[in-house]
């Protein structure tokens, strides 16, 4: 009698085991996807290929660039979220190919297409000992701005490479605490002030 | 029946742990058999073999033979597209086809600069050089060149001041591999 | 040992299988002969869950002109359909061809629409989660075409699987109609048009 609730109870552990080891088995794309490198804002951030340091977060409600003479406004109905990033090349030269905001939810907010015209949108690759200034341009919820984090990587959907999560923690706060939003944003004038 | 017992199960322990010894052998042997087509074709498809090419000298390689005509370097104000701290780099070959099947000798054309520690630098397009007769190895491929023909392939590069003087130019294709090329020759500084 | 069943229980546990397919079989022709199930009609300004949209469709118009930026080939006209988009899925995606299907009209064959954004001049726009923009779909249809009074349009959404059956990750399956809008042709607000 005893034997037969020892063998019984052995069982039932055994089955719990396998049960938690079949739960908690990771799927197919994340044993293959990316390789995780976390950061903060104004550190560098050593990925594989390349070295990122966020160095300041903007809001505005609009955008505004000059081309050939034209102005182009770009208004949205969330926010317009500005990130500037120092990226340099560690090894050989790349294309940072993708750039999101994720929000505290972890609604991804791919870069805006409606910029394709615009000065400095297409910024030419990266070479090792060249590091340079890339600005990105998001439309997000104007609830997704705390805790968001930005995630770089060379590829889209990295398989087993480097993808870099940094958190945006230091974010432009008017005197009273609430969060500064400019109310146009030039980027002609952006590109001249800093390169 | 006991007798036989214990020889039955001391056979069999012989048995199991040869089996045990057996496997820890044909695991590794099935695995490196099935994976040795693509292991093969990732050790192969690098630039691991190197073919170092002394200053002036002409080499046949891909179908082709290739000589490093020039390789200048100057500074670059800083501004618009071109980073703080450049030198552009620009390499100009002679190349004079032997066989006239460009698409499948130069497939994966890859001209870069390599240093000292093993940093490579990509072709650019940010620099605005004056038009010339002269090509990149990709387009030089669509060109129709036939055997006999000699075409001037030129690629530019951005590289950073301090590092520039100790650039080597390689040349690599997708039919070489592992093999690729090394020209000995430092960069010139022009102006 | 006791023989376990009789031989009248041996047989029918042996044909309880075979005899519950043979009657789920029979119960499913039954049900499955009568009439399709009706689509739900909606109207101008009803919000439509669509799998990886919410849709709004707000009128819809006639055009010989460029709209929205969208310019038409000499020949041909355009139809015409505004509506308001909402992402519903995690990340920023431009997957809306398929969402809403034209009903066939008769001696009209409608190639893919073109996508364009209200608010500025840009087709196929990203849009972003959670933030609705206005967008018009655009058919083109030769000039020589009469279109009808109203148009009847099936709206198609997608199923949410978090885990897929081949590897394990999550995607949208199984397109399937969830309503059909009937919208009058009618008039394309100021500013929509502008001129060839």
């Amino acid at each position: 009698m005893k034997r037969r609730l020892a063998t019984l109870l052995l069982l039932a552990a055994a089955a719990a085991v396998l049960f938690a080891m079949q739960r908690s088995t990771p799927r197919y794309d994340e044993l293959t996807g990316p390789l995780l490198v976390s950061g903060r804002m104004g550190q560098p951030v050593r990925t594989r290929l390349f070295d990122a340091n966020v160095e300041r977060v903007q809001f505005a409600r609009q955008l505004v660039y000059e081309r050939f003479d034209r102005q182009t406004v770009r208004t949205t109905s969330g926010l317009w979220a500005i990130v500037t990033v120092e990226l340099s090349a560690r090894s050989r030269s790349m294309h940072v190919g993708r750039a999101s905001w994720v929000g505290p939810q972890g609604f991804q907010y791919l870069l805006s297409d409606r910029l394709a015209l615009a000065p400095g949108q297409s910024p030419p690759a990266i070479e090792p000992g060249l590091p340079r200034r890339a600005r990105y341009f998001f439309e997000i919820r104007p609830d997704q701005v705390d805790g968001a984090v930005l995630w770089l990587s060379e590829h889209v959907g990295p398989r087993l490479d480097s993808e870099a999560h940094i958190k945006l923690d230091v974010l432009p706060r008017a005197a009273d605490g609430a969060l500064d939003v400019m109310d146009t944003f030039d980027m002609n004038a952006a590109i001249k002030e800093q390169p | 029946m006991t007798g036989r017992g214990d020889e039955r199960s001391a056979g069999e322990k012989r048995w199991r742990r040869r089996s045990m010894l057996l496997l820890v052998i044909l695991l590794p042997l099935v695995a490196a058999v099935t994976a040795r087509d693509s292991i093969e074709r990732w050790w192969n498809g690098r630039d691991r073999i190197v073919r170092e090419i002394a200053a002036g000298d002409q080499v046949d390689f891909g179908g082709a033979r290739w000589q490093l005509h020039a390789l200048r370097m100057a500074p670059l104000p800083a501004g618009g597209n071109i980073p703080d701290n450049a030198m552009g780099v620009v390499a100009d070959f002679r190349v004079q086809i032997q066989d006239a099947d460009l698409p499948g000798n130069w497939r994966g054309c890859t001209i870069a600069l390599q240093d000292g520690q093993g940093r490579r630098w990509m072709p650019t397009h940010v620099l605005p050089l004056p038009r010339t007769d002269a090509s990149e190895c990709i387009s030089a491929i669509y060109s129709g060149a036939k055997a006999g023909a000699t075409l001037r392939i030129r690629q530019a590069f951005l590289v950073p001041r301090e590092a520039a003087a100790a650039l080597r130019v390689t040349v690599s294709l997708a039919r070489q591999q592992p093999h690729y090329l090394r020209f000995a020759q430092h960069p010139r500084l022009v102006q | 040992m006791r023989i376990a069943f009789g031989k009248i229980k041996t047989r029918l546990a042996t044909g309880i299988g075979s005899t519950v397919a043979v009657g789920a079989a029979a119960v499913y022709s039954v049900f499955g002969a009568g009439p399709p199930p009706s689509v739900t009609q909606y109207t101008a300004g009803n919000a439509i869950e669509a799998g990886r949209w919410l849709v709004t469709p707000q009128r819809a118009w006639v055009s010989r002109q460029r709209v929205y930026g969208v310019t038409l080939r000499p020949g041909q006209q355009a139809l015409v359909l505004e509506a308001d988009l909402s992402n519903r899925t995690q990340a920023s995606t431009g997957v809306y061809s398929d969402l809403l299907r034209p009903a066939t009209m008769p001696g009209i064959t409608l190639e893919d629409p073109v996508v364009a954004q209200v608010r500025d001049p840009k087709t196929a726009p990203l849009l972003h989660p959670g933030m609705p923009e206005r967008v018009i779909y655009v058919w083109m249809i030769p000039a020589s075409a009469t279109p009808p009074a109203s148009f009847t349009v099936d709206v198609v959404g997608e199923t949410f699987k978090p885990v897929d059956n081949l590897f394990g990750t999550p995607g949208w399956f199984n397109p399937a109609v969830v309503g059909q809008v009937t919208l009058p042709f009618g008039q394309p607000p100021a500013g929509a048009e502008q001129g060839s």
